[in-house]
């Protein structure tokens, strides 16, 4: 009885082996890459004694809440900008930082939050045909009431993370 | 010998599942950073330290003109004869960022002075500076400056400008650049 279901087993896989006409492919796709070509900038910012923000967007414009006014000498604004590198027409998804950069001067500190982009998070990348993609990232400069002046920068840096879907 | 059948059955069942295609998937996370930076500036703010003032005078029969120079110097004109008394070029303290470029804009045209008890006037004309006017003239070296300013009065007869005390303002503008 057992040699017999073990013919039977045998016989069936011999079967499947001579009618499955198919074909084992793999290719090896261009991992994706990222690299930082720009700093985020918010440029000169100009206090009062009540707190505000400054909202840089990805397009690198600003606009201003509160207490902070954005002076015509508008110093050097950037929005942050990557190089997103990888197999053409693929498409990617994008992970902002989920919470606050501290920037400092000496002592002082100030936060900046509420990260976008462009492309946004929720369409996410398309590589084009060359396999290459501008990313540009804005945020939100949150100033407190009379915010000593200074040039603050960040100690430690934002990270913005690309993967394949 | 029978597992080695059952093993070679189970492989030839998954590939014919698959539809003949074996596929493999790995895709590896990547991530680039950033640094942020914000240049939080003194706000730019001018105020008035002295009063445009040029002092006492009595008209002649002609008229003639009381010039006030921004170093405060003061010479006459015309029929006009400078008093007794204190003169005073204006003075204005700018202050803001270090190093800060501005520029200053006085007034146009003529600026009227209205008697206090009537209704006649002087004008003020050919405003000057120190520093001159125009575009990224000022400097706030220190993060800050004083601006000093002066003026030309016009002064008419007796008739056209009883004795009194004539007042006025004026707007000078002081833009970040």
């Amino acid at each position: 009885m057992t040699k017999f279901l073990t013919l039977s087993i045998v016989m069936l896989a011999f079967s499947a082996i001579t009618f499955a006409q198919a074909t084992a492919t793999a290719t090896i796709v261009t991992p994706i890459a990222i690299a930082k070509t720009v700093d985020m900038n918010f440029g000169n910012v100009a206090v009062s004694a009540a707190l505000g923000t400054v909202v840089l967007d990805p397009a690198g414009g600003r606009s201003q809440t509160g207490g902070v006014s954005l002076p015509a000498n508008t110093g050097t604004v950037t929005a942050a900008s990557f190089d997103v590198s990888g197999e053409a027409t693929f498409t990617y998804a994008i992970t902002l930082p989920a919470g606050a950069t501290t920037i400092t001067s000496g002592a002082n500190t100030m936060t900046v939050d509420t990260w976008t982009s462009t492309p946004t998070v929720g369409a996410g990348g398309t590589l084009d045909g060359t396999g290459a993609q501008t990313l540009t990232v804005g945020a939100t400069l949150n100033v407190a009431g009379s915010q000593p002046a200074g040039t603050y920068v960040s100690g430690t840096p934002f990270t913005v993370t690309v993967n394949y879907n | 010998m029978r597992r080695l059948n059952i093993l070679i059955f189970s492989l030839v069942c998954l590939f014919n599942i698959t539809g003949g295609r074996l596929i493999a998937q790995v895709t590896t996370p990547v991530n680039a950073t950033g640094h942020i930076i914000a240049e939080i500036i003194p706000v730019f703010s001018a105020s008035e330290t002295s009063q445009m003032n040029f002092g006492r005078f009595a008209p002649g029969p002609q008229g003639g003109e009381i010039i006030l120079t921004p170093e405060n110097t003061i010479s006459v004109l015309g029929s006009v004869y400078k008093g007794v008394g204190t003169h005073n070029a204006a003075s204005f303290y700018v202050s803001g960022d270090v190093n800060a470029a501005y520029s200053i804009t006085l007034p146009a045209s003529p600026v009227i002075l209205t008697h206090i008890g009537n209704i006649k006037t002087m004008l003020v004309k050919d405003w000057v500076s120190i520093p001159s006017p125009g575009l990224g003239a000022g400097m706030l070296q220190d993060g800050f400056q004083n601006v000093y300013v002066g003026a030309t009065l016009k002064v008419g007869t007796l008739y056209d400008n009883p004795v009194g005390i004539y007042t006025g303002s004026y707007i000078i503008t002081f833009d970040f650049n």
